[in-house]
Protein backbone atom coordinates (compact mmCIF):
# COMPACT_ATOMS: atom_id res chain seq x y z
CA UNK A 1 0.00 0.00 0.00
CA UNK A 2 2.41 2.33 0.89
CA UNK A 3 4.30 2.10 -2.69
CA UNK A 4 1.45 2.66 -4.47
CA UNK A 5 1.00 5.80 -2.08
CA UNK A 6 4.50 7.06 -2.62
CA UNK A 7 4.05 6.18 -6.42
CA UNK A 8 0.88 8.57 -6.17
CA UNK A 9 2.87 11.43 -4.60
CA UNK A 10 5.57 11.11 -7.49
CA UNK A 11 2.84 11.93 -9.71
CA UNK A 12 1.18 14.64 -8.20
CA UNK A 13 2.99 15.67 -5.25
CA UNK A 14 0.61 18.40 -3.86
CA UNK A 15 -1.47 16.02 -2.38
CA UNK A 16 -0.43 13.14 0.15
CA UNK A 17 -2.78 10.65 -0.74
CA UNK A 18 -3.78 10.04 2.83
CA UNK A 19 -7.65 11.01 3.26
CA UNK A 20 -10.21 8.55 2.02
CA UNK A 21 -11.95 9.98 -1.25
CA UNK A 22 -12.41 9.38 -4.59
CA UNK A 23 -8.95 10.28 -6.07
CA UNK A 24 -10.94 10.30 -9.76
CA UNK A 25 -13.89 11.91 -8.07
CA UNK A 26 -11.98 14.59 -6.57
CA UNK A 27 -9.92 15.71 -9.02
CA UNK A 28 -6.15 14.19 -7.71
CA UNK A 29 -5.70 12.10 -10.71
CA UNK A 30 -6.79 12.96 -13.90
CA UNK A 31 -6.20 10.28 -16.89
CA UNK A 32 -3.32 11.51 -18.39
CA UNK A 33 -2.15 11.04 -14.32
CA UNK A 34 -3.28 7.13 -14.67
CA UNK A 35 -1.43 6.58 -17.86
CA UNK A 36 1.53 7.91 -16.38
CA UNK A 37 0.82 5.97 -12.98
CA UNK A 38 0.18 2.45 -15.03
CA UNK A 39 3.37 2.74 -16.63
CA UNK A 40 4.71 3.15 -13.08
CA UNK A 41 3.36 0.37 -11.90
CA UNK A 42 4.04 -1.85 -14.39
CA UNK A 43 7.48 -0.99 -14.20
CA UNK A 44 7.80 -1.13 -9.95
CA UNK A 45 5.37 -4.38 -9.90
CA UNK A 46 6.43 -6.30 -13.16
CA UNK A 47 2.92 -6.34 -13.69
CA UNK A 48 0.89 -5.91 -17.29
CA UNK A 49 -2.17 -3.97 -17.16
CA UNK A 50 -4.70 -4.51 -20.02
CA UNK A 51 -5.66 -1.18 -21.55
CA UNK A 52 -9.50 -2.19 -20.97
CA UNK A 53 -8.67 -1.95 -17.35
CA UNK A 54 -8.02 1.68 -17.15
CA UNK A 55 -10.78 2.50 -16.11
CA UNK A 56 -11.54 5.38 -13.28
CA UNK A 57 -12.97 2.82 -10.61
CA UNK A 58 -9.75 1.00 -10.81
CA UNK A 59 -7.82 3.84 -9.22
CA UNK A 60 -9.95 5.59 -7.48
CA UNK A 61 -8.24 5.04 -4.16
CA UNK A 62 -5.39 2.97 -3.35
CA UNK A 63 -7.06 -0.36 -2.58
CA UNK A 64 -8.25 -0.45 -5.83
CA UNK A 65 -5.06 -0.04 -7.47
CA UNK A 66 -4.02 -2.88 -4.83
CA UNK A 67 -7.04 -5.05 -6.40
CA UNK A 68 -5.85 -4.78 -9.78
CA UNK A 69 -2.39 -5.45 -9.18
CA UNK A 70 -3.26 -8.13 -7.46
CA UNK A 71 -5.51 -9.09 -10.31
CA UNK A 72 -2.79 -9.17 -12.43
CA UNK A 73 -0.24 -11.06 -10.17
CA UNK A 74 1.23 -8.05 -9.92
CA UNK A 75 1.62 -7.98 -5.73
CA UNK A 76 3.38 -11.38 -5.59
CA UNK A 77 5.49 -11.68 -2.70
CA UNK B 1 -22.19 -8.49 -36.23
CA UNK B 2 -21.88 -5.31 -39.22
CA UNK B 3 -18.63 -4.56 -40.40
CA UNK B 4 -18.63 -1.18 -38.73
CA UNK B 5 -19.12 -3.52 -35.37
CA UNK B 6 -16.53 -5.65 -36.66
CA UNK B 7 -14.25 -2.65 -36.57
CA UNK B 8 -14.71 -1.02 -33.84
CA UNK B 9 -14.58 -4.64 -31.98
CA UNK B 10 -10.94 -4.60 -33.42
CA UNK B 11 -9.90 -0.90 -32.60
CA UNK B 12 -11.03 -1.67 -29.12
CA UNK B 13 -8.74 -5.18 -28.95
CA UNK B 14 -5.63 -2.75 -30.66
CA UNK B 15 -6.20 0.21 -27.75
CA UNK B 16 -6.75 -2.48 -25.22
CA UNK B 17 -3.40 -4.18 -25.97
CA UNK B 18 -1.30 -0.71 -24.76
CA UNK B 19 1.44 -1.04 -27.56
CA UNK B 20 0.94 1.22 -29.25
CA UNK B 21 2.53 5.28 -29.65
CA UNK B 22 -0.68 7.56 -29.06
CA UNK B 23 -1.79 11.02 -28.06
CA UNK B 24 -5.17 9.87 -26.37
CA UNK B 25 -5.13 9.83 -23.02
CA UNK B 26 -8.72 9.19 -22.21
CA UNK B 27 -10.07 6.20 -20.01
CA UNK B 28 -11.05 3.41 -22.26
CA UNK B 29 -14.63 3.49 -21.41
CA UNK B 30 -14.27 7.30 -22.70
CA UNK B 31 -12.88 6.10 -26.02
CA UNK B 32 -15.28 2.98 -26.32
CA UNK B 33 -18.32 5.58 -26.06
CA UNK B 34 -16.90 7.89 -28.43
CA UNK B 35 -16.71 5.08 -30.84
CA UNK B 36 -20.05 3.74 -30.03
CA UNK B 37 -21.83 7.03 -29.81
CA UNK B 38 -20.58 8.48 -33.02
CA UNK B 39 -18.47 10.95 -31.27
CA UNK B 40 -15.51 10.08 -32.98
CA UNK B 41 -14.58 9.30 -36.58
CA UNK B 42 -12.38 6.02 -36.52
CA UNK B 43 -10.51 4.15 -39.17
CA UNK B 44 -8.30 1.27 -39.06
CA UNK B 45 -5.07 1.66 -41.59
CA UNK B 46 -2.27 -1.29 -41.68
CA UNK B 47 -2.95 -1.57 -37.93
CA UNK B 48 -2.45 2.12 -36.83
CA UNK B 49 -5.70 3.63 -35.76
CA UNK B 50 -6.66 7.32 -36.13
CA UNK B 51 -9.70 8.73 -34.66
CA UNK B 52 -11.12 12.33 -35.21
CA UNK B 53 -12.76 13.44 -32.65
CA UNK B 54 -16.08 16.09 -32.80
CA UNK B 55 -15.23 18.97 -31.08
CA UNK B 56 -16.92 22.22 -30.27
CA UNK B 57 -16.40 23.56 -34.13
CA UNK B 58 -12.94 21.76 -34.50
CA UNK B 59 -11.74 18.02 -35.05
CA UNK B 60 -9.10 16.50 -32.64
CA UNK B 61 -7.24 14.05 -34.10
CA UNK B 62 -5.82 11.19 -32.13
CA UNK B 63 -3.22 8.54 -33.18
CA UNK B 64 -2.29 5.06 -32.32
CA UNK B 65 0.80 4.11 -34.23
CA UNK B 66 3.74 1.57 -33.93
CA UNK B 67 6.18 4.20 -35.07
CA UNK B 68 5.69 8.49 -35.13
CA UNK B 69 5.87 7.92 -38.47
CA UNK B 70 2.98 6.24 -39.56
CA UNK B 71 1.17 9.37 -38.48
CA UNK B 72 1.57 10.06 -41.98
CA UNK B 73 -0.91 7.17 -42.87
CA UNK B 74 -3.27 9.61 -41.84
CA UNK B 75 -2.54 12.30 -44.95
CA UNK B 76 -5.18 12.19 -46.92
CA UNK B 77 -7.53 11.90 -44.11
CA UNK B 78 -5.89 15.09 -42.37
CA UNK B 79 -6.38 16.75 -45.91
CA UNK B 80 -10.03 15.91 -45.97
CA UNK B 81 -11.15 17.02 -42.72
CA UNK B 82 -8.81 20.07 -43.04
CA UNK B 83 -11.25 21.41 -45.86
CA UNK B 84 -14.20 21.39 -43.55
CA UNK B 85 -13.12 22.12 -40.38
CA UNK B 86 -9.78 22.74 -38.66
CA UNK B 87 -7.68 19.70 -37.31
CA UNK B 88 -5.49 19.93 -34.31
CA UNK B 89 -3.17 17.62 -32.68
CA UNK B 90 -2.64 17.50 -28.55
CA UNK B 91 0.21 16.10 -27.25
CA UNK B 92 0.33 15.95 -23.78
CA UNK B 93 3.62 14.47 -21.90
CA UNK B 94 5.88 15.08 -18.80
CA UNK B 95 9.05 16.97 -18.81
CA UNK B 96 8.76 17.01 -22.41
CA UNK B 97 9.49 13.09 -22.95
CA UNK B 98 8.99 11.77 -26.47
CA UNK B 99 8.36 15.49 -28.06
CA UNK B 100 11.07 16.56 -30.12
CA UNK B 101 10.66 13.06 -31.50
CA UNK B 102 6.81 13.85 -32.24
CA UNK B 103 7.92 17.40 -33.70
CA UNK B 104 10.30 15.76 -36.11
CA UNK B 105 7.60 13.61 -37.58
CA UNK B 106 4.60 16.41 -38.26
CA UNK B 107 7.59 18.61 -38.90
CA UNK B 108 7.27 16.80 -42.18
CA UNK B 109 3.94 16.54 -42.69
CA UNK B 110 1.63 19.71 -42.52
CA UNK B 111 1.60 20.28 -38.58
CA UNK B 112 2.50 23.21 -36.98
CA UNK B 113 2.61 24.10 -33.40
CA UNK B 114 -0.19 26.17 -32.64
CA UNK B 115 0.12 26.49 -28.86
CA UNK B 116 2.08 25.32 -25.93
CA UNK B 117 0.34 24.98 -22.41
CA UNK B 118 1.94 24.18 -19.03
CA UNK B 119 0.01 22.75 -16.08
CA UNK B 120 0.10 24.55 -12.66
CA UNK B 121 -1.24 24.41 -9.30
CA UNK B 122 -1.55 26.13 -5.94
CA UNK B 123 -2.62 26.09 -2.55
CA UNK B 124 -5.29 28.53 -1.37
CA UNK B 125 -2.55 29.82 1.33
CA UNK B 126 -0.61 30.94 -1.43
CA UNK B 127 -3.40 33.24 -2.78
CA UNK B 128 -2.19 37.45 -2.52
CA UNK B 129 -3.41 39.32 0.35
CA UNK B 130 -6.71 40.50 -0.42
CA UNK B 131 -7.34 43.54 -1.75
CA UNK B 132 -10.43 45.93 -0.85
CA UNK B 133 -11.63 48.03 -3.57
CA UNK B 134 -15.26 48.74 -5.10
CA UNK B 135 -14.95 46.16 -7.84
CA UNK B 136 -17.32 43.13 -7.80
CA UNK B 137 -17.68 39.92 -8.21
CA UNK B 138 -20.91 38.04 -9.22
CA UNK B 139 -21.99 34.57 -10.13
CA UNK B 140 -23.33 34.33 -14.35
CA UNK B 141 -26.49 34.00 -13.99
CA UNK B 142 -29.25 33.24 -17.25
CA UNK B 143 -29.84 36.24 -18.01
CA UNK B 144 -25.69 36.77 -18.97
CA UNK B 145 -25.86 33.48 -21.00
CA UNK B 146 -26.03 35.75 -24.30
CA UNK B 147 -23.54 38.04 -23.68
CA UNK B 148 -20.87 34.85 -22.38
CA UNK B 149 -21.65 33.22 -25.21
CA UNK B 150 -20.94 36.59 -28.04
CA UNK B 151 -17.67 37.15 -25.67
CA UNK B 152 -16.64 33.84 -25.73
CA UNK B 153 -16.99 33.36 -29.65
CA UNK B 154 -15.72 36.75 -30.36
CA UNK B 155 -12.68 37.10 -27.55
CA UNK B 156 -11.89 33.53 -27.10
CA UNK B 157 -9.39 30.98 -28.91
CA UNK B 158 -11.68 28.22 -30.37
CA UNK B 159 -8.38 25.67 -30.95
CA UNK B 160 -7.19 26.05 -26.71
CA UNK B 161 -10.03 27.33 -25.07
CA UNK B 162 -11.93 24.73 -24.56
CA UNK B 163 -15.70 26.99 -25.13
CA UNK B 164 -18.44 25.76 -23.76
CA UNK B 165 -21.55 24.90 -25.41
CA UNK B 166 -24.74 26.44 -25.34
CA UNK B 167 -25.95 23.65 -23.13
CA UNK B 168 -22.74 23.42 -21.34
CA UNK B 169 -22.43 27.34 -20.56
CA UNK B 170 -26.38 26.55 -18.95
CA UNK B 171 -24.52 23.59 -16.92
CA UNK B 172 -22.01 25.84 -15.66
CA UNK B 173 -23.82 28.34 -14.83
CA UNK B 174 -26.49 26.35 -13.16
CA UNK B 175 -23.32 24.93 -11.64
CA UNK B 176 -21.59 28.37 -10.25
CA UNK B 177 -18.65 27.68 -12.04
CA UNK B 178 -18.71 31.02 -13.85
CA UNK B 179 -17.68 34.20 -11.97
CA UNK B 180 -17.75 37.53 -14.14
CA UNK B 181 -16.76 40.99 -12.65
CA UNK B 182 -18.14 44.08 -14.47
CA UNK B 183 -16.42 47.58 -14.70
CA UNK B 184 -18.06 50.10 -15.96
CA UNK B 185 -21.11 48.23 -16.98
CA UNK B 186 -19.06 46.11 -19.04
CA UNK B 187 -17.85 42.55 -18.28
CA UNK B 188 -14.35 42.75 -17.98
CA UNK B 189 -13.51 39.30 -16.62
CA UNK B 190 -14.81 35.82 -16.87
CA UNK B 191 -13.48 32.60 -15.23
CA UNK B 192 -14.72 29.05 -15.40
CA UNK B 193 -14.37 26.95 -13.20
CA UNK B 194 -14.39 23.22 -12.60
CA UNK B 195 -15.11 22.22 -8.80
CA UNK B 196 -14.35 18.53 -7.31
CA UNK B 197 -14.65 17.55 -3.87
CA UNK B 198 -10.86 18.60 -3.24
CA UNK B 199 -9.84 20.61 -6.57
CA UNK B 200 -10.72 23.76 -8.20
CA UNK B 201 -9.75 23.54 -11.72
CA UNK B 202 -9.23 26.62 -13.16
CA UNK B 203 -10.87 25.97 -17.14
CA UNK B 204 -10.62 29.34 -18.67
CA UNK B 205 -9.80 32.52 -17.39
CA UNK B 206 -10.50 35.93 -19.68
CA UNK B 207 -9.54 39.27 -19.15
CA UNK B 208 -10.39 41.96 -21.17
CA UNK B 209 -7.74 43.16 -23.39
CA UNK B 210 -7.24 46.87 -21.56
CA UNK B 211 -7.24 45.27 -18.30
CA UNK B 212 -4.62 42.52 -19.03
CA UNK B 213 -1.81 44.24 -16.72
CA UNK B 214 0.14 43.02 -13.50
CA UNK B 215 -1.77 44.93 -11.20
CA UNK B 216 -4.86 43.96 -12.54
CA UNK B 217 -4.23 40.42 -12.84
CA UNK B 218 -2.83 40.06 -8.84
CA UNK B 219 -5.67 42.20 -7.48
CA UNK B 220 -8.05 39.62 -9.70
CA UNK B 221 -6.60 36.76 -8.79
CA UNK B 222 -6.52 37.68 -4.92
CA UNK B 223 -9.75 39.17 -4.55
CA UNK B 224 -11.19 36.01 -6.85
CA UNK B 225 -9.77 33.58 -4.48
CA UNK B 226 -11.70 35.04 -1.52
CA UNK B 227 -14.64 34.94 -3.79
CA UNK B 228 -14.52 31.35 -4.41
CA UNK B 229 -13.56 30.42 -0.77
CA UNK B 230 -16.47 32.72 0.22
CA UNK B 231 -19.10 30.85 -2.06
CA UNK B 232 -17.84 27.69 0.47
CA UNK B 233 -18.46 25.32 -2.75
CA UNK B 234 -15.81 23.33 -1.68
CA UNK B 235 -15.94 22.01 1.78
CA UNK B 236 -12.13 20.88 1.79
CA UNK B 237 -10.00 22.79 3.59
CA UNK B 238 -7.28 22.19 1.84
CA UNK B 239 -8.24 21.94 -2.00
CA UNK B 240 -5.67 22.56 -4.79
CA UNK B 241 -6.42 25.04 -7.68
CA UNK B 242 -4.60 24.21 -11.05
CA UNK B 243 -5.46 24.82 -14.83
CA UNK B 244 -3.63 25.41 -17.78
CA UNK B 245 -1.50 28.14 -19.10
CA UNK B 246 0.00 29.31 -22.16
CA UNK B 247 3.95 29.26 -21.91
CA UNK B 248 3.80 32.74 -23.88
CA UNK B 249 1.00 34.30 -21.90
CA UNK B 250 3.05 36.65 -19.14
CA UNK B 251 0.44 36.22 -16.31
CA UNK B 252 2.22 32.64 -16.03
CA UNK B 253 5.14 34.85 -14.61
CA UNK B 254 2.94 36.88 -12.42
CA UNK B 255 0.96 33.00 -11.22
CA UNK B 256 4.34 31.72 -10.39
CA UNK B 257 5.55 34.83 -8.45
CA UNK B 258 2.24 34.49 -6.69
CA UNK B 259 3.23 30.84 -5.44
CA UNK B 260 2.01 28.49 -8.45
CA UNK B 261 4.24 25.60 -9.13
CA UNK B 262 4.71 23.56 -12.43
CA UNK B 263 4.20 20.24 -12.51
CA UNK B 264 6.19 19.34 -16.11
CA UNK B 265 3.23 18.94 -17.37
CA UNK B 266 3.07 20.25 -20.69
CA UNK B 267 0.42 19.63 -23.28
CA UNK B 268 1.46 20.71 -27.23
CA UNK B 269 -1.12 22.18 -29.70
CA UNK B 270 -0.40 21.39 -33.41
CA UNK B 271 -2.35 22.76 -35.65
CA UNK B 272 -3.28 20.87 -39.36
CA UNK B 273 -2.38 23.72 -42.18
CA UNK B 274 -4.33 24.31 -44.59
CA UNK B 275 -4.83 26.12 -48.24
CA UNK B 276 -7.53 28.44 -47.61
Amino acid sequence: MEEIRELLIDIRPDYDFIEDVNFIETGMLDSFDIITLVTELEEKFNVRIDGSDILPENFCSIKAIENLLLKNNGLAK
Amino acid sequence: MSNNSTKIEEIKRIISSRTKKTNCFSFFNEVCEWLENDKADYYLMDDSIFLFYKANGFYKFYYYVDYFEDIKLANDLLEKYSLTNKVILEFTTKNNQNLDSLINTLNQSKFEIYSELVRLYQGRNVLGPIQQNNNIYELATIDDKNELLEIMHREFDILKDNIPTEDELIDLIKNKSIIIKHIENQIVLIQIYEYTKESLYSRMTWIRKEYRKPKYTVDFHSEMGKFVQDLNIIKSDNFKSYGWIDKNNRNLKINLKMGARLDGITCTIFLYKTNN
